[in-house]
């Protein structure tokens, strides 16, 4: 699905962030991006939104060349890039109503979309916003604004979800709560789905297999594949702990 | 404010004045009901006229600031290099009262509506671009980058963020300076021309010392300048409903 071949991106000249780079990602694959800050990953994430501009053919979506954002990405952030001046339920249909402004004209929405906004308030009853949908979203907590994000970014169908540093902001109860409904959405919508983290921990839980950035210039993609994914309560599992630790160590080095 | 507080307040500022009408006892301070009268008797002659002219002038002026103003407002905001290349004369135009440029307004575009509107505009011009240009770069580029990754481009984004991102900046210029504005309106209108309320009230009390309907003109002026701040004040409870929620 993603095919990263010899990317250089560099900020300033002369200090890349990558350097002669390859990486691959499978359709339906979970995968987590680890490393410490300024390390890249939020780079890579935002060339791959097609936020940030990448070389021709250095970078390919479904064969295709990221120049802009394509319609099939979903991208969540970790301050969630709520309207604030909206409500939960006009939040979630932001999307669909940028869809209905433009059309489906191949850039700014897909071909073959329609919008169905009832859609909207099907999302609002499953990640159970269903309360909060006319509430802005200064009244709302930190796990539920990001439940209305991923349910606005969810409502469009994508195939593709990039996340950067999603739950960082959350305390650990909303957090692992809202990792396992990630996972539970990756599994019922077929997602392919890349998450950021600074978290061992999280990038253990929520990735299948794990890539591991360090200082730039990164030349090389370092892999870890993780067994433990999707096990029931893996968070208590030995094994996963293990790798959490064999990671940890590798990042040290 | 509750309506019931409102009507109170009313009613303390009629007495305050009737009893100071009565204290002074002289024709320059006529009393509530005088100029209560004086204002039913008015309102069937010219003063509806004048009254029309004032508020047309205040509102072409407000809509003209606004729809200049606001984009670019927003423009600098959004963009650095704008921003440093405009901040210094913002600087150096914003300060100064605009009322002391009236007679240079009036010696270019002449004693008609032109000047008038003119003068009100620069007012409003300067206080909604500052307010909306420091909103506008208050916006994270982190929510114009998710708002994008929905499929966003400068149409929408003008559309479900710019748009609704100034208007708190316009209300609030609106709320400060719609006094200002009023006020200069009326300096505004002194100079000659024959119609509107700055006219009217000095007509008749300078001219014609009919004080009572020189009263009148006032309150027609009052009712002018609370009107339009009770108008911002509506508009904002509907625009911005989530600044109250």
């Amino acid at each position: 699905m993603i095919r990263v071949n010899d990317l250089y991106f560099a900020y300033t000249q002369n200090q890349p962030i990558f350097q002669t780079f390859d990486w691959q990602v499978e359709k339906g694959d979970a995968w987590t991006i680890l490393g410490p800050s300024g390390c890249g990953k939020s780079t890579l994430l935002y060339l791959i939104a097609g936020l940030l501009p990448s070389q021709r053919n250095q970078l390919l979506v479904n064969g295709q060349p990221v120049l802009r954002p394509r319609p099939k990405s979903g991208l969540i952030i970790q301050d969630y890039g709520l309207l604030p001046w909206a409500t939960v339920r006009d939040n979630i249909a932001l999307g669909l109503k940028i869809r209905r402004l433009y059309g489906p004209d191949g850039t700014h929405a897909p071909m073959e979309s329609d919008v169905d906004m009832w859609a909207v308030e099907t999302w609002l009853e499953r990640l159970g916003l269903g309360e909060q949908a006319n509430k802005y979203p200064g009244q709302i907590s930190g796990g539920q604004r990001q439940r209305c994000a991923i349910a606005r970014t969810l409502v469009l169908n994508p195939d593709l979800l990039l996340m950067d540093e999603p739950f960082a902001s959350l305390d650990a109860p909303t957090r692992e709560n809202l990792q396992n409904l990630m996972i539970d959405l990756w599994q019922q919508q077929h997602l392919t789905m890349l998450t950021i983290t600074h978290s061992i921990e999280e990038a253990v839980f929520l990735g299948k297999k794990i890539l591991l950035l360090h200082e730039p210039p990164n030349k090389q993609a370092e892999i870890f594949e993780n067994p433990t994914y999707s096990f029931e309560n893996a968070r208590a599992n030995s094994e996963y702990l293990k790798i959490c630790q064999l990671i940890r160590k590798k990042m040290m080095l | 404010m509750k309506p019931r507080t409102a009507i109170f307040s009313l009613l303390v500022i009629i007495i305050f004045w009737e009893l100071l009408a009565r204290i002074v006892n002289l024709a320059i301070l006529p009393s509530p009901w005088e100029v209560s009268q004086a204002f039913v008797r008015e309102m069937g002659k010219d003063l509806p006229l004048h009254f029309l002219a004032s508020f047309w002038r205040v509102l072409s002026s407000t809509v003209l600031a606004i729809v200049l103003a606001a984009p670019l407002g927003m423009m600098l905001g959004q963009s650095k290099k704008l921003d440093r290349i405009f901040a210094p004369f913002i600087y150096w135009l914003y300060p100064i009262p605009k009322v002391v440029l009236l007679p240079i307004v009036v010696l270019f575009l002449g004693i008609g509506d032109v000047s008038k509107i003119f003068m009100i505009f620069l007012i409003l011009f300067f206080q909604i671009l500052v307010l909306v240009r420091d909103q506008a770069s208050a916006i994270r580029p982190e929510l114009i980058q998710s708002v994008r990754s929905l499929g966003a481009g400068r149409k929408a984004l003008f559309r479900f963020v710019y748009l609704p991102a100034s208007i708190p900046g316009v209300l609030t210029a609106l709320r400060q300076s719609v006094g200002t504005a009023v006020a200069v309106l009326y300096v505004a209108e002194l100079f000659a021309t024959q119609k509107g309320l700055g006219y009217y009230i000095y007509l008749k009390g300078s001219n014609l010392f009919d004080y009572p309907a020189m009263y009148a003109g006032v309150v027609a002026m009052s009712i002018l300048g609370f009107g339009l701040y009770a108008a911002v004040d509506w508009l904002e409870k509907r625009l911005s409903p989530w600044r109250y929620a």
